[in-house]
């Protein structure tokens, strides 16, 4: 569904991805793991065209992304970024139907059924009786989940989340996971919590110094021995019923 | 009470254009029949409809009252309604290239940048190729183009303009072309030319001709279809400009068209009026706060807006101390100043992002 082959990516000379390859199956979840500068961001940026490439290649659905359109994209992948900030103000429903504009024209407005595609988003955010409020009024996890509305809006197969439970409680993070992982989408997502990476999953993907140093099932990945080499922090490790425990150790 | 007028505002903006168009025409009309000669709302509606499609007898109305309404008062109205809606406009594109609502030709150095070409023009005599002298709305146009180029390419950096360098480049640039105006004006030799040049870099309508009118009016036609039509994409931008392409809008393209029209719209603004500060500002906000960002309502209400507010703020100019006409940028400044600080402090407005 998505293959990025060879990518490597600098700023004024300094290389931030290097030779980076990464091949997501439909259907699949998969989470990006590593430390705060690692490139997490800026590969998803180059995945979604908000930056561009100087080598590599990255195929979606079978076409070359870099030569699309950034309204053909919008039509194939949705994403979740990290911009929650505006000067300008709109209801949340306004929001959410930026997420139709892809499949627009440019002079047609919105119809009925576009509203109801809204209505729903929100519905499956929880966020069904917020749709006349002012979005700059919202908490961090409310803009958050009205943002993931709308990438639902544009009816995409592959969503794209950069640090989707950032901002987040913890009852708050673990419905957004339930609600990416039952959505039936693929999922490509940058995250920190190593506990939910490991629970939601079903590859993972893991950068250092902008290279991708091992990718692969959740269990084989997040190792005592991985968890040292990335963050320098001892960890204890047990499963239980299947699913992986930690414990970090803090002296 | 404002809650209401914002619900019917944002659920019924067509209605409201409505109300506020027939609004606009009913104000023109006032704007020429009140002045130093007071001319009945009846005998102006007689003339202009007359005029426009061959109603009504004239016979018992004199030929000055005519010619005044006909060739000096309607010109104003229209060129006030022209101006305004232009002014708005331009700070509508400016606002949405900067992200930041508190940009305007006025704020971003480019009204400074006309008004040297102005006085230039005005004071020194520039000469064209031809041998002729450069005309005053020539060298405002001239002025403006080159201020927006040049504030636009300082602030540039390796291909993008960040809406931050761009407000302080503004700034600066402003700062430096008023300096030069005035050391034109303070060294100027005839008295009566520097009246001429403060009346000028004050902003006024006054002596506007019926061939002033058109070009105004036709470049803001032409700029609200261009706006209406990018008011998606121009939505999602608000929201960020990486959210801007992972919803399919083409950022580059989008940028370029609002300077292009930005540019347009000041230059020819500033050309027949000078410089009117804070329309470009205090329209757009009110307009916003009202009923929220979205440009398809946003546009239409404020290019109505901005109209309704420079014609009464021209007939407040010439009311106020008659037979003594205030130049109107003198109170648009007075009404817009204070508007624009209280922006700033009652709401988290900031530069940046």
């Amino acid at each position: 569904m998505l293959k990025v082959k060879n990518l490597s990516f600098s700023v004024d000379g300094t290389e931030i991805l290097h030779d980076v390859s990464l091949e997501v199956h439909r259907g699949g979840f998969v989470g990006i793991l590593g430390p705060n500068g690692s490139g997490k961001s800026t590969l998803l940026k180059n995945i979604y065209k908000v930056l561009k490439p100087q080598k590599g290649e990255i195929e979606l659905m079978g076409q070359d992304l870099l030569a699309m359109t950034n309204r053909e994209m919008a039509r194939l992948l949705a994403v979740v970024g990290q911009e929650h900030e505006s000067s300008f103000d709109f209801l949340v429903e306004e929001v959410v139907l930026m997420g139709c504009q892809a499949r627009k024209r440019l002079t047609e407005g919105f119809d009925q059924n576009d509203r109801k595609d809204a209505q729903e988003a929100l519905r499956q955010v929880d966020m069904a009786d917020f749709s006349q409020r002012s979005y700059l009024s919202l908490s961090g996890g409310e803009k958050q989940r009205v943002l993931i509305a709308r990438a639902l809006v544009q009816k995409t197969d592959l969503m794209i989340l950069d640090e989707p439970t950032n901002h987040l409680d913890i009852g708050s993070q673990i419905k957004t996971m339930n609600l990416l992982k039952n959505s039936g989408k693929t999922i490509v997502a940058a995250l920190h919590d190593l506990s939910i990476a490991a629970k939601y999953c079903d590859t993972i993907f893991v950068l250092q110094n902008g290279r991708n140093v091992v990718d692969g099932d959740p269990k084989e990945v997040i190792t005592q021995s991985m968890i040292r080499q990335l963050y320098d922090i001892d960890v204890s490790l047990f499963s239980h019923d299947g699913e992986l425990y930690l414990q970090y150790k803090t002296d | 009470m404002l809650k209401k007028i914002s619900r019917l505002l944002r659920d019924h903006t067509l209605f409201c254009c409505i109300i506020l168009t027939v609004l606009l025409i009913l104000t023109v009309i006032t704007a020429i029949s009140l002045g130093t000669a007071k001319i009945s709302f009846g005998t102006v509606w007689k003339i202009v409809l007359h005029n426009l499609f061959g109603l009504f007898d004239l016979e018992g109305i004199k030929e000055s009252t005519k010619s005044i309404v006909w060739r000096i008062r309607v010109p104003r109205a229209l060129l006030g309604l022209a101006v305004g809606a232009s002014l708005t406009l331009s700070g509508i594109s400016m606002q949405a290239f900067t992200k930041n609502p508190l940009a305007e030709p006025y704020v971003l150095g480019i009204s400074s940048g006309a008004s040297s070409g102005a006085v230039l023009a005005m004071l020194v005599g520039v000469y064209l190729p031809s041998g002729k002298m450069m005309s005053v709305a020539l060298g405002a146009f001239l002025g403006s183009v080159v201020s927006i180029i040049l504030v636009y390419a300082l602030a540039r950096t390796s291909g993008e303009i960040a809406p931050i360098r761009l407000v302080l480049v503004g700034v600066a640039v402003s700062a430096i072309l008023r300096a030069f105006t005035n050391y034109l004006v303070y060294t100027a030799p005839a008295e009566a030319a520097v009246r001429q040049a403060t009346f000028w870099m004050l902003g006024g309508l006054s002596g506007a001709e019926g061939k002033d009118v058109a070009l105004p009016l036709i470049v803001m036609v032409i700029s609200f279809v261009l706006l209406m039509i990018i008011a998606m994409p121009l939505n999602a931008m608000m929201m960020g400009d990486s959210s801007a392409v992972t919803l399919g809008v083409n950022v580059n393209l989008i940028r370029k068209i609002l300077i292009f029209d930005s540019a347009l719209l000041t230059s020819t603004a500033v050309a027949v009026s000078g410089c009117i500060g804070f329309v470009g500002l205090v329209v757009p906000h009110i307009v916003r706060s009202l009923v929220g960002s979205d440009h398809k309502k946003v546009i239409p209400l404020s290019l109505l807006g901005g109209s309704l507010l420079l014609i009464w703020a021209d007939i407040a100019a010439r009311m106020i101390m008659p037979p003594i006409e205030l130049p109107v940028g003198i109170i648009t400044a007075l009404f817009g100043g204070p508007v624009f600080l209280w922006m700033i402090r009652a709401r988290k407005y900031s530069f940046g992002e």
